[in-house]
């Protein structure tokens, strides 16, 4: 009875703490509308209490006007519309057309680099799954490839492919594939042997049974360190951009560092995030569609 | 390198299997293939070095690790550029020193704000923007700017990196209690405990295995960041060293200090991995 009490007092109690909360997407609306506030805060108080203040903390304002009319001059004429013609800088054109140039060409080192090393990986992945001691020799090797620093190895693949876009490539392979291979070898030897062993039985053997059976099996559990392919092969794509190349947003985010320009670095990284969080969504809901006939 | 990192293998706990007489047995399954593998690419990197004959194009494993033991505790080349303290060695000891100190800070954070926001709405809320909003942005996007706000001193790196971690663990934290089985703490709220005490007693030693293997993969994220960042400007570290080193196209020292970056990441993960199964002994 007494127990019975307590119990029911404990239950009562224990509904000020839910078993389960939701992320929502409001609440990321709001967290975000709440720090871009706080930015233009803490911009404003800078101003008014410091002489440089405005140029270590720009307002957001400053960094819609000046920071995107600022990037003209990294316009080179590539999209149809000569230098001259699009103004420069402090036009918008000019801006607008530089960052259109300068993502499309690091857009271009992403997606090849990604989908060489998407390819690769998932083909090195099934060869090693397929025989024991060569996965957990090649485990061996990623296990201290994984430690490693890999954006510290970009300036390697400068000196050896030079200052250009095939160093950016190379390097997005190099960073991304070891991730897929791991991830597929890892997932095959995961499978439950009745995947496998039914279709055999039915006479699916050879490259079919590891094209249409073991990689559509695999897919799901290898939907994870794809999305997280995307984000190193923009991280990696930076780290090299940021290493001698002349064009690319990783290029204009350097060198607005190298004059500490805020305003005109903040609409940089904008754009670069969005288009990495972008990639990874995509991906994501690339595997999803592949993967549907998933319960 | 982003610290929303998924790396179901580090995540996944370490807890040894047991033998027949109860003892518990180290994994050391295809250890030799392992080391097999290793042994392959030094001996293929050796051939092709060969091969390639040039100490600017690819300098053999050999070369590098002379040139790493030489420039170990001094370098001229380093004093004369510069550097302070011009051997690998007190670099090396900063950069790890300074990623475990952010790596315990952030990690710490990570895992209580991890925790209550599987179970409190108001930190869920507060919590979803932080790692799923600036959470994914790629460290190297962030560092310049807190290389201008903060300078190129120890306390920018602090930040950084401890967010990134606060991050990475924060994530495997919720993730961890929003899978733990209700109806243990169902049936502990049956049995009179409050919402705190089933926190406490519950859901933190229900989910610690999981959250102590997530502290793995934030080891890794601190060591990779805090090199990253140095790369873009400090005073002392590895990374500073590599960014020295890549301006004067020393192939051989980018390389060794990397390895002997990875070299130690592996040792402290091990020391790590070995800590985590004594504590979570029980499991």
């Amino acid at each position: 009875m007494r127990g019975s009490r307590r119990a029911r007092a404990a239950v009562t109690r224990g509904r000020v703490l839910s078993l389960r909360t939701r992320g929502t997407v409001r609440s990321v609306l709001i967290g975000t509308a709440v720090a871009l506030v706080l930015w233009e805060v803490a911009a404003r108080i800078l101003a008014a209490t410091t002489a440089q203040g405005d140029r270590v903390l720009p307002s957001l304002t400053k960094v819609a006007t000046d920071g995107f009319l600022g990037l003209g001059h990294y316009y080179k004429g590539g999209l149809g519309v000569s230098v001259a013609t699009a103004g420069g800088d402090g036009s918008a054109l000019a801006s607008t057309l530089a960052l259109v140039e300068n993502a499309g060409v690091t857009l271009m080192r992403v997606g090849v680099g990604l989908v060489l090393a998407i390819a690769l990986g998932i083909v090195l992945g099934l060869l090693v799954a397929a025989v024991r001691p060569v996965r957990l020799s090649v485990s061996g090797v990623s296990e201290v490839l994984r430690m490693l620093p890999a954006l510290a190895m970009a300036p390697l693949f400068t000196i050896w492919f030079g200052a250009t876009s095939l160093a950016s490539v190379v390097f997005v392979v190099f960073s991304v594939a070891f991730i897929v291979l791991l991830a597929t070898s890892n997932a095959v030897a995961n499978l439950r042997p009745e995947v496998t062993e039914y279709p055999r039985t039915l006479g699916v053997r050879g490259v079919r049974l590891w094209t249409r059976v073991v990689l559509p099996a695999i897919l799901p559990e290898i939907r994870g360190p794809l999305v997280f392919g995307g984000i190193v092969a923009w991280a990696s794509v930076l780290a090299s951009e940021m290493y001698g190349l002349q064009e690319g947003l990783g290029y204009m985010l350097n060198d607005t560092l190298r004059f500490s320009i805020i305003e005109r670095m903040v609409v940089v990284a904008v754009v670069f995030s969005a288009l990495a969080l972008l990639t990874m969504k995509l991906l994501g809901a690339l595997v999803d569609a592949v993967t549907r006939w998933r319960p | 390198m982003s610290a929303t990192q998924l790396d179901t293998a580090a995540v996944s706990p370490a807890v040894p299997a047991r033998t027949a007489g109860g003892r518990r047995r180290l994994p050391r399954v295809g250890l030799g293939w392992r080391l097999l593998g290793i042994a392959v690419v030094l001996v293929a990197w050796q051939l092709a070095a060969l091969v390639v004959d040039s100490r600017g194009i690819l300098p053999s494993p050999i070369e590098v690790a002379r040139d790493f033991g030489f420039s170990f505790f001094d370098d001229a080349g380093l004093r004369y550029l510069g550097v302070k303290t011009p051997g690998y060695l007190p670099n090396l000891a900063y950069t790890i020193g300074a990623s475990a100190l952010a790596w315990a800070i952030g990690s710490v954070l990570g895992a209580v704000v991890g925790l209550l926001s599987a179970r409190i709405q108001l930190f869920r809320s507060v919590s979803e923007p932080l790692f799923f909003v600036f959470g994914a942005v790629p460290a190297l996007v962030l560092a310049p700017f807190f290389s201008v706000w903060f300078g190129q001193g120890l306390e920018n790196k602090l930040v950084l990196v401890a967010f990134y971690c606060f991050v990475s663990v924060g994530l495997v934290a919720q993730s961890a209690a929003q899978a733990f089985p209700p109806s243990s703490e169902e049936y502990a709220a049956t049995q009179g405990l409050d919402a705190r005490a089933r926190f406490l007693h519950v859901l933190v030693p229900g989910t610690l295995p999981v959250v102590l293997a997530g502290l793995r993969i934030a080891l890794a994220t601190a060591i990779a960041v805090q090199t990253t960042i140095e790369l873009l400007g400090s005073q002392f570290g590895a990374g500073r060293l590599i960014a020295l080193r890549a301006s004067q196209g020393d192939l051989s020292s980018i390389i060794g200090l990397s390895l002997a970056l990875g070299a130690i990441a592996v040792a402290l993960d091990a020391l790590l991995r070995a800590i985590i199964r004594g504590i979570v002994r029980w499991q």
